[in-house]
């Protein structure tokens, strides 16, 4: 197993330099650079330009440049971002991050403990009133992008009611409304998947077999089902998760919150290489390991399966 | 007051008939009396009685009438035979007798089951699940996909002692190692640890067995348990079948569409065909002197060692009937080549045939007494 997990970690490398390469292309294919528009229409001369290019090393050729972000990468350094000059790659992944992780690991939290039980009642009461609210609930979750839950949110809840602030992080109560509107996609996910898992455990021969021991409902449902139906549930954990600690430009955004989210969209429209670069490669990182994590659960969950 | 051996009830589990009050048992004379009175209600009492009952599935197309106003008996420590090709509804009535047919889509419509005295049907949910794995065991059909593939098999086996016999974690799984051993698991101590997927087809219902067998019920209900075994471990699966339920005084129900495995194994056969049972009686009576053509047809497309080379192997013409909507007549006249009008008017009941053969009965007219086929 230990050999297994070593190996798979060893293979994370070549993966991270597939995505780094061809982000690095494609982002350079893209028309235009980030020393074409300073904002309001203020348009650089033509000079300016080019003195900046040859200050950030932007007229060497291109695999110049890739193999010294590479060897910078290695001793930890991002590079400069090129947008907010005062800053360098590194202190905007470093202010935002741990904001961001923060929120998404909220988010996971509340998709996993609301989700899951709520697709396991639905199944259990398949058919019945609970299944059917169950799967509102989800429909409901999966059909509303999260601007508009974010917005439903706020209007209800710091507006209306006035229970929580409306944007900021500052104290406990900041984290609420962001988290619930992280959250409303992935638990009608979690939602669906545990309620179809479910009720096709239901019909297995062991769960007949539990019934024919005379065992309690509720020991047939958590001992028997619930174990093997969560196997294809762990399959969705791993991505949602990838998915939530990398941040949501959009619930960033409207609730302002200090995290690195909202530079996922705004470095490419901005052309900050830098800041491109290093989100691409944390969100590829993160998306690795939560591969290895989900498939190391599996072992644990299905005796079936294991690794050598 | 308990007399019978049967301490390790659980709390809450039906009673048995309570003795008359009469019967005081300070004596010594007292007490040989009243195990003698509770031997005799025993031996005049069956351990299983089946009356009228009839099991329907509520599909699209309409109401399956799976099983259709069946009765029988059942002696305790008895093997009986539920004989029939698929679909006749031997297993729908093996799982009504413990109330584990899925509903929806079936349900018990009528009938009644009292087991050792116990009217099924009419105990609560509660009830009827203390007497599930405890009374009643059951062995399924396939055991690739009757064992829970996330669980050990001690933990399997050892769940329904815990259950209903209170034991300890530790005393269950001493409990549970014993009887791997006894449904012959060597090394049965160190597999306890063990997943089925390590386990071969014929190991893994060894460990059904144990399961079934766990809390020494008085009632095994196997359901084709060696249709997916291959012939050489279908022959062992089958003796310790019948040594372990002769060990514990078991009644046996054995489901098979299999009539070699049922003459070799039981005492009584009940023939079953499109939701009814057709023939019943002693095993003998019924392979020496079947009374229904149905049964001949069963005995007669059976693989013969004697048979010429090249002879083909005989088959019963047509398919059985929908059970949607069953007509009056006999269900088996389309397929019938003895059926005369009479057949295709009203379906014939059960009558006794033989003289010398009690308890066989058959549904067919023209074996009745005066019947056109001799």
């Amino acid at each position: 197993m230990l050999g297994y997990i070593v190996r798979r970690v060893l293979w994370i490398v070549p993966v991270l330099f597939f995505v780094s390469v061809i982000t690095f292309v494609l982002m350079r294919a893209t028309p235009s650079g980030p020393f074409d528009s300073f904002g309001a229409g203020r348009i650089a001369a033509p000079g300016v330009v080019a003195q900046l290019e040859r200050k950030y090393g932007l007229d060497k050729p291109p695999h110049e440049q890739y193999l010294r972000w590479v060897g910078n990468l290695l001793i930890g350094d991002l590079g400069p971002s090129y947008k907010y000059r005062d800053r360098t790659v590194n202190d905007i992944v470093g202010d935002g991050i741990w904001v961001t992780v923060h929120l998404g690991v909220m988010a996971f939290a509340l998709s996993v403990i609301v989700g899951i039980p709520l697709g396991v009642i639905a199944a259990l009461r398949h058919n019945g009133v609970p299944d059917y609210l169950a799967t509102f609930i989800s429909v409901l979750g999966i059909a509303t992008p999260s601007f508009v839950l974010s917005i439903l949110l706020l209007v209800f809840f710091a507006v209306t009611v006035r229970w929580f602030p409306s944007y900021g992080w500052q104290t406990p109560a900041h984290w609420v409304l962001p988290t619930i509107a992280l959250a409303g996609f992935p638990i009608a996910q979690i939602a669906r998947y545990t309620r179809a898992s479910m009720l096709e455990v239901t019909r297995k021969d062991y769960v007949r077999t539990a019934h024919s021991k005379g065992l309690k409902e509720r020991s047939v449902v958590s001992i028997h089902m619930i174990r093997n139906a969560l196997i294809p549930v762990v399959t969705i954990l791993g991505p949602i998760f990838a998915f939530l600690v990398t941040g949501s430009f959009i619930i960033e955004t409207i609730f302002s919150v200090p995290g690195i989210g909202r530079y996922f969209v705004l470095s490419i429209a901005q052309r900050d290489y830098g800041v491109i670069m290093a989100m691409v490669m944390l969100f590829a990182v993160t998306i690795a390991v939560m591969n290895l994590v989900v498939d190391v659960l599996y072992a644990y969950i299905d005796p079936r399966i294991r690794y050598s | 007051m308990t007399i019978t051996d049967d301490q390790s009830r659980a709390p809450g589990s039906p009673e048995l008939a309570e003795l008359p009050e009469d019967v005081t048992i300070e004596t010594e004379e007292g007490r040989r009396l009243a195990e003698q009175l509770e031997d005799d209600r025993r031996h005049a009492r069956k351990l299983l009685e089946v009356r009228n009952l009839s099991t329907h599935f509520t599909t699209r197309d309409g109401v399956v009438h799976a099983v259709d106003d069946v009765s029988f008996e059942l002696d305790y420590g008895e093997t009986l035979g539920l004989v029939g090709e698929s679909g006749c509804g031997k297993s729908v009535t093996a799982l009504s007798l413990t109330r584990l047919v899925p509903n929806p889509p079936g349900k018990i419509v009528a009938g009644e089951i009292i087991f050792d005295g116990i009217d099924i049907l009419k105990l609560t949910a509660n009830e009827m699940r203390l007497l599930r794995g405890k009374k009643i065991g059951f062995i399924f059909q396939d055991p690739m996909t009757s064992l829970n593939p996330t669980l050990t098999i001690g933990y399997q086996i050892a769940e329904s002692a815990r259950v209903h016999m209170g034991l300890s974690r530790r005393a269950a799984a001493d409990r549970a190692a014993e009887l791997l051993g006894k449904v012959g698991i060597p090394r049965a101590k160190d597999r306890m640890g063990d997943y089925p997927h390590q386990f071969s087809g014929g190991m893994r219902q060894r460990v059904m067995i144990a399961i079934a067998l766990a809390c020494d019920p008085k009632l095994l209900l196997a359901d084709e348990p060696t249709t997916a075994l291959d012939v050489t471990i279908q022959a062992q699966i089958l003796e310790l079948i019948r040594s372990l339920s002769d060990e514990f005084g078991t009644a046996v129900i054995l489901i098979t569409h299999d009539l070699g495995i049922a003459a070799g194994m039981c005492n009584r056969i009940n023939v079953m065909y499109a939701g009814r049972i057709v023939e019943t009686g002693n095993v003998d009576d019924i392979f020496e002197n079947p009374q229904m053509p149905y049964a001949w047809g069963l005995l007669d497309s059976l693989p013969r060692l004697d048979q010429e080379k090249g002879e083909r192997l005989r088959t019963i013409e047509g398919l059985p009937p929908d059970l949607i909507n069953p007509g009056p007549e006999c269900r088996f006249s389309p397929r019938c080549q003895y059926a005369r009008d009479i057949c295709r008017e009203r379906e014939p009941e059960l009558s006794p045939r033989g003289e010398n053969e009690p308890g066989h009965l058959a549904r067919c007219f023209g074996t009745e007494p005066g019947g056109w086929i001799q």
